[in-house]
């Protein structure tokens, strides 16, 4: 199988959102703004982390 | 057909959206939109690392002794690097979101139970809980995105497994003041609060890991990244064939990583287990409050540690940068002992900060070093019967530095001169783990799978801005 090889990506999106008549770009679309959304959510936990950490750390030079 | 088939294929159909194959990523798939999803398993799994926010509310709780709430923490510890080990063949098997999808429910299972066995006054449920049923979810989930990750990386290996196990380090940066706060919140004392606590965790961690579990995709057999052509160096520490996880526990080269990772594991654990206490002997202008921030100033230098140092060694090399991690760390560790109480605030500040990004670092790094010397194939199972070196060095490193510091503690001794062998040992462990480095080769082609005829890599990476999934 090659990257090229195309029937297989229909039907593995075709299982994974069970539909054939919306075109490929939109199918995989759920995904990509799950994903783009999880990237702000972790991205906003680790921002949050960090700061609280650094204030606690700020002590040390207080 | 079975005559139970008609009541177990809505089950079995509703399962198979975790199997592998659902997972397999669309042609054009952007390879960015993976590391969020192993991100926020690594966030979740990683408040173990702020348990001990948990531990005078157990106290007070319990009214048990420091040593059997500290078990918990110990339990789940062991639990990662057995279940790490026993269950990587299985999760390169079952793919990254099956790990996933058990990952969390066995850490959400965990708190839940944990929280029943507090509400009921009964420690052993909790050791169940948190300890056993958790630390399973610990250990598969640390193991599952990594070996993904490496897979959507192969050009930058190091990067990728610094972005999914910085998520550690972060977690606990995130859980200890989130655990603070809502111990605050939900009763008049924390003691009162473990449970709602403990629920609250819970969800919030369903939620992010079954989000992870959803968005993780793996990429198409023999998928390359445009443009990438594998160094075709001669004698190059990185391989182009795969070794089973199997083949590699044959290996001397897995026995000399796993070296290489207990000791600087080992030497790391040597300032975290007694940081507050250390710069306070070290400087008695030192408050405890300044040495909370020191702490904190710690965990900074562990997450950043595990991005910074790991993406670098995709330039370095795996091998120069452990020749970093403990070379440099040997004689950081040499100058605190030999200088002791002598230098100033800053210069040990600074010292202990490069030290605690090895020690991240180390962590990090390692699955790529696994990567260049065994292939992808099987390198997350490989990487779980590794962590067997951490849950080592997690009982080592304490005994070590707990037991000269009671020692010389006995004998009258104070400041800085509390930590001089503890020091000077974990000096010469990173020496050791030096060597065991500079040992290491590339793997004889007999432990080698035969090589199918190559794919054509004819994939494309669209930028993230124009992201496409067709």
């Amino acid at each position: 199988m090659t990257m090229t090889d195309t029937t297989s990506t229909d039907l593995e999106l075709e299982l994974e959102f069970g539909r054939t008549d919306v075109p490929l770009a939109r199918r995989g679309a759920p995904v990509r703004v799950m994903a783009l959304g999880l990237w702000g959510v972790v991205g906003g936990l680790l921002a949050y982390g960090v700061v609280q950490t650094a204030l606690k750390a700020a002590a040390l030079f207080g | 057909m079975s005559v139970l088939d008609p009541l177990t294929t809505p089950f079995r159909r509703a399962f198979s959206v975790l199997d592998r194959d659902r997972t397999i990523a669309p042609q054009g798939f952007n390879r960015w939109l993976v590391p969020p999803a192993a991100l926020a398993v690594h966030l979740s799994i990683g408040q173990v690392y702020a348990f001990s926010v948990f531990k005078n509310p157990l106290l007070d709780r319990f009214g048990s002794s420091h040593t059997s709430i500290a078990i918990i923490f110990s339990i789940a510890i062991v639990m990662l690097g057995l279940s790490a080990a026993f269950g990587g063949r299985w999760m390169e098997r079952n793919g990254p979101r099956k790990a996933m999808a058990l990952a969390a429910t066995c850490w959400v299972s965990g708190f839940l139970v944990a929280s029943v066995g507090v509400n009921l006054g009964q420690l052993w449920i909790v050791y169940l809980g948190y300890g056993f049923i958790g630390g399973i979810g610990l250990g598969i989930g640390y193991i599952s995105p990594v070996s993904t990750l490496i897979k959507w990386f192969p050009d930058r290996p190091g990067l990728a497994t610094g972005l999914a196990i910085m998520g550690f380090g972060g977690g606990a940066m995130v859980a200890s003041p989130l655990t603070a706060w809502l111990l605050g919140r939900y009763a008049d004392t924390p003691a009162d609060a473990i449970v709602p606590t403990m629920l609250t965790l819970a969800a919030v961690y369903a939620v992010l890991m079954a989000c992870g579990a959803a968005v993780i995709r793996v990429p198409r057999p023999g998928w390359t990244p445009e443009g990438w052509v594998p160094s075709q160096k001669r004698n190059a520490m990185q391989t182009h064939a795969d070794v089973r996880v199997g083949n590699a526990v044959k290996t001397w080269q897995f026995y000399l990583l796993w070296i290489v990772l207990f000791t600087n594991v080992t030497a790391g654990i040597g300032i975290l287990e007694q940081a507050s206490p250390m710069i306070q002997d070290f400087f008695s202008t030192v408050t405890p409050e300044s040495a909370a921030g020191f702490v904190g100033l710690l965990s900074l230098a562990n997450m950043a540690g595990r991005f910074v140092w790991s993406s670098t060694s995709d330039h370095l090399g795996r091998k120069l940068t452990y020749v970093m991690y403990l070379g440099i760390g040997a004689l950081l560790y040499a100058t605190l002992a030999l200088l002791g109480g002598g230098i100033s605030v800053g210069v040990f500040v600074v010292i202990t900060f490069v030290i605690v990004s090895f020690y991240g670092g180390g962590f990090a790094t390692v699955p790529a070093y696994l990567k260049d010397l065994f292939g992808s194939l099987e390198v997350g199972a490989i990487h779980g019967r590794l962590l067997t070196a951490w849950s080592a060095a997690g009982i080592a490193g304490p005994l070590i530095v707990n037991g000269f510091a009671d020692a010389r503690s006995a004998q009258g001794i104070e400041g800085s001169a509390l930590y001089l062998p503890s020091l000077i040992v974990m000096s010469c462990v990173l020496v050791v783990g030096f060597v065991a480095n500079t040992l290491v080769r590339p793997v004889h082609d007999r432990h080698h799978e035969p090589t199918a005829s190559p794919v054509p890599p004819t994939a494309t990476e669209p930028v993230l801005a124009g992201v496409k999934e067709s």
